[in-house]
């Protein structure tokens, strides 16, 4: 081989060179190396290939570019772009120029030699030669993310020079915000930040260790001037630059600006962080309390305006999330971010807030919230936890469209929240948050479980609509399958939560849990009779100054708050002397006031707790009360029956016989009807298939079913709570609430009126007053009233203190020893202008009985002052009626006879004595019967039969209110019957007047007959006369009107007597 | 020129960086030395594609032979 050139020596050289490489055989004299290099030779001397081509190799170069974009590897892909163009413009070792043939022929090399480029895992395999080009690139602040590196012990973590690992040392260990992206740095701190990344600039030696960490760490878009990520130069993913372009070159004054470029991944997990109560984001700010998305975030897939629309709408949300953690964190006590005492409003609340009890309502109101954060947290994780899967695609609207159930509640919690809690001004007092909060709750499930339905209506009207449109292209034979297609996509509504019945659901147990102190305020009350409410939240408080055992107790203890809410006004309605009635009537009068939800069961509640409180504090004699506390383990709150009633009615709802048989009407009607509708949509396509119809019928019928039976079945309150609906709701609390409460008033309220009759001798005490106030006791008073009698007859004084209760303590110490005590008698002193006429001589006499606690509460001193009242009037007929009844005819008879002897002259010239002493008789006959009847009707027809109807009522009072109140009654009757009102005054006045007459005519009677003239007579009948037939009149037309029936007889016997005189 | 002949080497050098770059990126097994090997041999005008099927002929010999030998060993 001498011929050969030193061109082919080298040529065999590098060919063995080749060969040993490859072979790994050393020894050229090997007969293996003998034969690759022939071999070798043969080949690259005969081929019958072709030269490398410039243009094929071009081709190919490009082709490959293009297949990577279409894999996606757009890092592959441009940096094989690049490195192409580098090599071919790039000195060979001993080829002059660049882009030569050779080049192109060791491209072509590779090319062949090449093994699916874009099949391997050549991405996950470092580059040193990109990194290179990189190497700028400031390190630091890749590192910030920080924790990888802190953390070590990655089996791939590069292994690190010792300078840079003190390099690392050195820098600042960077503390790691929630989010783990700072951006709420000033721009002081921002170019410290700079600083650092200045003085520690890394030098990563190992291309493997910078390829690893490339991989492993989140580019730090929040850092201005951060470095662009690879991506796609694919025009989907670039429409923000395509757009941009167009506006730069359309609009000659468009301003390029400086944007943050994020990846919608990015995006997704701000968003996610942003609902999980994050506040440090970078895409979206907060400004006291309000959520703002930055201006320069793009992503490269869509436009600055779309993107920002989008984020706006999640911006809108985060904030309605973050205002609901604030004031869980209010309540809660503990802000989320610590702040300096004093400087932040929120701590120094929270610091009041423990001197202050807590606020029960809103506690139970933040821990429903709060559960209902834990829910959407836990979606928020998993949203979070299919995102590093990886294993499907995971964009901002589909993120978007999984939370919008939840968005759509936490807009309503939201707006609940701000029309509940956030629009009450501050310094409101306790209670009328908690019930102004309870209000808007009940208002807010009533609203959306109406609006609701509507919208579930409007629902299947559009989808039927559409159904109509589609169905005219459908062919009857395609329409079978249609149908179930149909019925998938009713199915997967009835799935979706977005149904407004979730909402309902949600807000019912929301409401379910805030009401949870009340009722169980209302518990304690009612059970143990003690007002447990240290916040001062529930709308009755208790009087704190009014001790129990005081006779006020039963009046002047709570106080009612009752809300306006149409005037935010408090309004105190102290259920003063009407008892709890005045409550009612304010509560009727005003619609919204006070808590809604308890207004049907109010005065039971009063009562109860009234009651159950007094009854505590009788000293029961029952025997039921020392095993009370043993019972009151087992016994269930108020609360738990409560939600139990709630979990059975919805777990057999659907059971109840009425309710199964007026379900089945329904569904059959609307089934007709839905029939006949979709048997006209059919028709108008000249389909006649009424079966069919009557499957589509079911069909929209059995959305509804489905819905209830699937939310029936669950035992859990807050699932099976998602059939409450409208109508429902307040039905649900009648029969779920309100019957527990009932049940307890009537047994408190059962137990005080026992306890009060048997152990306290209520009846015993109504009947004393009456006994000795309306002198049902006639011989006791009789014994008292008469030697009073006497004593005016005899025209002593007998306005003595002392005389009159030694009296009255004879009288009734004789018969009713127990009361001698009680009963004492008083003048009070009168006017002497009201004296004038002998029967009010009376006036001032006062009766008085102690009547003992608690009986007060029933007998007050209002009351007796009517009983003395009617009294008085008493004593004045008895007075008369005494007055005439102890006339003796001998008195007149003998002083006439005397004076027959002395004056016959004078008296012949007028009438004969005999005539005038007739007249007298008869005008005491008169006067008697006037009297009698008087006395008979009021101490008869007024007095015993309005007493007697008194003691059947009595007797069947379901509560102390209710025989207060029939007390009440009682004695008004009375009052009004004995004519003692205002109105009826001039009847009165004329029947005094004749009362009046009779202790004249008495009077004269008994200072015989001479004493006075015979005028006198005539003026004494002529008045009588008057008043009599005054009398007459009025009370015949009251009859006639018949307007007071009790008056008849009365009407009737005095009328008897005026025509027989 | 000794500066000029190290500048060119420098260059040179890291041209067969980025061949080496391009190489791996297309998956074709070569190492640094096969690579400048195969460098040297085009451009002595080799044809790219003869070369490519030596060396692809070369491994594949290289490969049996080491399991052949690998199993006689064995055996």
């Amino acid at each position: 081989m001498a011929h050969w050139s030193r061109f082919e020596k080298e040529l065999e050289l590098e060919t063995r060179r080749l060969i040993s490489h490859y072979t790994s055989i050393q020894d050229e004299e090997d007969q293996n190396f003998q034969m690759a290099l022939k071999f070798a030779w043969s080949n690259f001397k005969f081929h019958r290939f072709l030269d490398a081509n410039a243009h094929n190799v071009q081709r190919s170069i490009n082709g490959i570019h293009e297949k990577l974009m279409i894999h996606s590897d757009l890092s592959k892909a441009e940096s094989w772009l690049r490195l192409t163009e580098e090599f071919l413009s790039s000195p060979l070792p001993n080829t002059e120029g660049t882009k030569t043939d050779v080049h192109y022929s060791v491209l072509a090399l590779l090319l062949h030699l090449s093994d699916s480029p874009s099949n391997t895992n050549y991405c996950e395999r470092p580059r040193p030669k990109e990194t290179e080009k990189e190497d700028k690139f400031d390190w630091a602040k890749y590192l910030m993310e920080g924790e990888d590196i802190d953390t070590g012990p990655f089996p791939d973590t590069p292994e690190w020079s010792e300078d840079e690992s003190e390099e690392e040392d050195s820098q600042q260990p960077l503390s790691r915000e929630d989010s783990g992206i700072q951006v709420d740095r000033t721009p002081q701190e921002d170019h410290e930040q700079n600083d650092k990344t200045v003085q520690v600039t890394w030098t990563v030696g190992e291309p493997d260790s910078r390829a690893w960490l490339e991989q492993h760490i989140v580019t730090s878009y929040w850092v201005p001037n951060s470095p662009r990520f690879p991506h796609s130069l694919h025009l989907h993913s670039n429409l923000y630059n395509v757009w941009d372009q167009h506006l730069y070159n359309t609009g000659p004054l468009y301003l390029p600006e400086e944007k943050s470029f994020v990846t919608e991944t990015q995006v997704i997990r701000e968003t996610l962080w942003l609902f999980s109560g994050v506040k440090k984001l970078f895409i979206f700010q907060h400004n006291d309390g309000k959520v703002t998305v930055r201006n320069d975030v793009v992503v490269t897939h869509l436009t600055n305006n779309c993107l920002h629309s989008v984020l706006e709408h999640i911006a809108a949300y985060g904030q309605a999330v973050s205002r609901l953690q604030k004031f869980i964190d209010e309540v809660t006590g503990h802000s989320a971010e610590p702040c300096p005492p004093g400087l932040n409003s929120s701590s120094s609340s929270s610091s009041k807030k423990s001197s202050d009890p807590p606020f029960r309502t809103y506690q139970a109101f933040v821990w429903a919230l709060y559960k209902y954060f834990t829910s959407f947290k836990e979606e928020l994780n998993n949203i979070e936890k299919d995102i590093i899967a990886k294993d499907e695609t995971v964009t901002l609207s589909s993120v978007l469209e999984r939370l919008s159930p939840h968005l759509a509640q936490i807009t309503m919690l939201h707006r609940v929240f701000c029309t509940g809690v956030a629009d009450v001004p501050p310094g409101t007092p306790n209670v009328l948050r908690a019930s102004h909060l309870l209000n808007t709750l009940y208002k807010a499930i009533i609203e959306y479980d109406s609006v609701g339905e509507a919208s579930e209506q409007s629902v299947s009207l559009s989808v039927f609509n559409v159904e109509h449109k589609m169905h005219k292209f459908v062919h009857l034979s395609m329409y079978r399958s249609f149908f179930f297609f149909f019925l998938l996509i009713k199915r997967s509504q009835n799935d979706a939560v977005f149904s407004p019945s979730y909402q309902v659901a949600l807000l019912f147990s929301l409401w379910v849990e805030t009401v949870r102190p009340y009722l169980e305020i209302v518990d304690e009350w009612i059970v143990h009779g003690h007002l447990f409410d240290p916040a001062k939240e529930f709308i009755i408080q208790r009087n704190k100054d009014v001790p129990v055992n005081h006779r006020d107790f039963w009046y002047a203890t709570y106080t009612l708050y009752s809300v306006s809410e149409t005037v935010e006004s408090e309004e105190r309605l102290s259920d003063a002397a009407s008892g709890s009635s005045g409550g009612e009537q304010a509560s009727s009068s005003r619609q919204h006031t006070m808590v809604s939800f308890l207004k049907p069961v109010l005065k039971q509640i009063i009562m109860a707790g009234k009651s159950m409180q007094l009854l505590k504090n009788l000293d029961c004699k029952e025997t039921e009360q020392p095993d009370g506390s043993s019972r009151d383990a087992e016994r269930k709150s108020l609360y738990t029956l409560f939600l139990e009633s709630v979990q059975t009615r919805l777990r057999h709802g659907e059971d109840s016989p009425t309710n199964t048989v007026t379900e089945q009407q329904a569904t059959k009607k609307s089934l007709i009807k839905m029939q006949s509708i979709v048997a006209r949509h059919l028709e108008l396509d000249d389909i006649h298939d009424p079966l069919l119809a009557i499957n589509f019928a079911r069909l929209y019928l059995e959305q509804n079913d489905f819905h209830e039976k699937f939310s029936g079945s669950n035992v859990i309150l807050d699932r099976s709570s998602e059939s409450v609906t409208c109508q429902t709701f307040e039905l649900t609390l009648r029969s779920c609430l309100y019957p527990h409460i009932e049940r307890r008033y009537i047994e408190c309220c059962g137990n005080l009126m026992r306890t009060l009759k048997k152990d306290y001798r209520l009846l015993g005490y109504l009947q004393a007053m009456r006994n000795y106030f309306l002198l049902e006791a006639g011989d006791t008073m009789y014994d008292f009233y008469t030697a009073i009698f006497d004593k005016v007859l005899e025209k002593e004084s007998w306005q003595q203190l002392a005389f009159l209760n030694v009296q009255l303590q004879e009288a009734v110490g004789q018969r009713h020893p127990e009361d001698s005590s009680r009963l004492s008698i008083f003048l009070e002193t009168i006017d002497p202008a009201r004296k004038k006429q002998p029967v009010n001589n009376l006036d001032g006499l006062t009766l008085s009985y102690k009547v003992p606690w608690p009986v007060d509460i029933v007998i007050s001193s209002e009351c007796q002052k009517i009983y003395n009242q009617v009294f008085l009037l008493l004593l004045q007929i008895k007075w008369a009626k005494y007055s005439l009844d102890t006339l003796r005819f001998s008195d007149l008879t003998v002083a006439a006879k005397k004076q027959e002897g002395g004056q016959s002259e004078e008296s012949q010239a007028k009438e004969p004595v005999n005539q005038q002493i007739h007249r007298m008789f008869l005008l005491r006959v008169k006067l008697m019967h006037f009297v009698n009847s008087l006395h008979n009707y009021i101490m008869t027809r007024i007095l015993h039969s309005t007493g007697l109807e008194f003691q059947h009522q009595v007797q069947e009072a379901k509560d102390l209110d209710q025989l207060i109140k029939i007390h009440y009654r009682y004695l008004s009757t009375i009052h009004d019957r004995c004519l003692l009102r205002e109105k009826v005054s001039f009847v009165k006045e004329a029947i005094m007047k004749v009362l009046n007459l009779v202790l004249i005519f008495s009077d004269r009677w008994q200072a015989g007959f001479g004493a006075w003239k015979i005028e006198s007579i005539d003026k004494m009948e002529s008045d009588f006369k008057n008043c009599h037939m005054f009398l007459v009149t009025i009370l015949n037309k009251a009859v006639c009107r018949g307007s007071f029936p009790h008056l008849e007889s009365l009407a009737l016997s005095l009328m008897a007597g005026f025509e027989q005189c | 020129m000794a500066s000029h002949a190290s500048a060119n080497m420098n260059a040179v050098r890291e041209t067969m960086d980025v061949l080496l770059e391009i190489s791996r990126l297309l998956n074709t097994g070569l190492d640094m030395e096969s690579l400048s090997i195969c460098v040297r041999l085009c451009e002595q005008g080799i044809n790219p594609e003869a070369l490519s099927s030596v060396i692809k002929e070369l491994r594949r010999a290289s490969d049996s032979l080491k399991a052949s030998e690998n199993s006689t060993s064995q055996g």
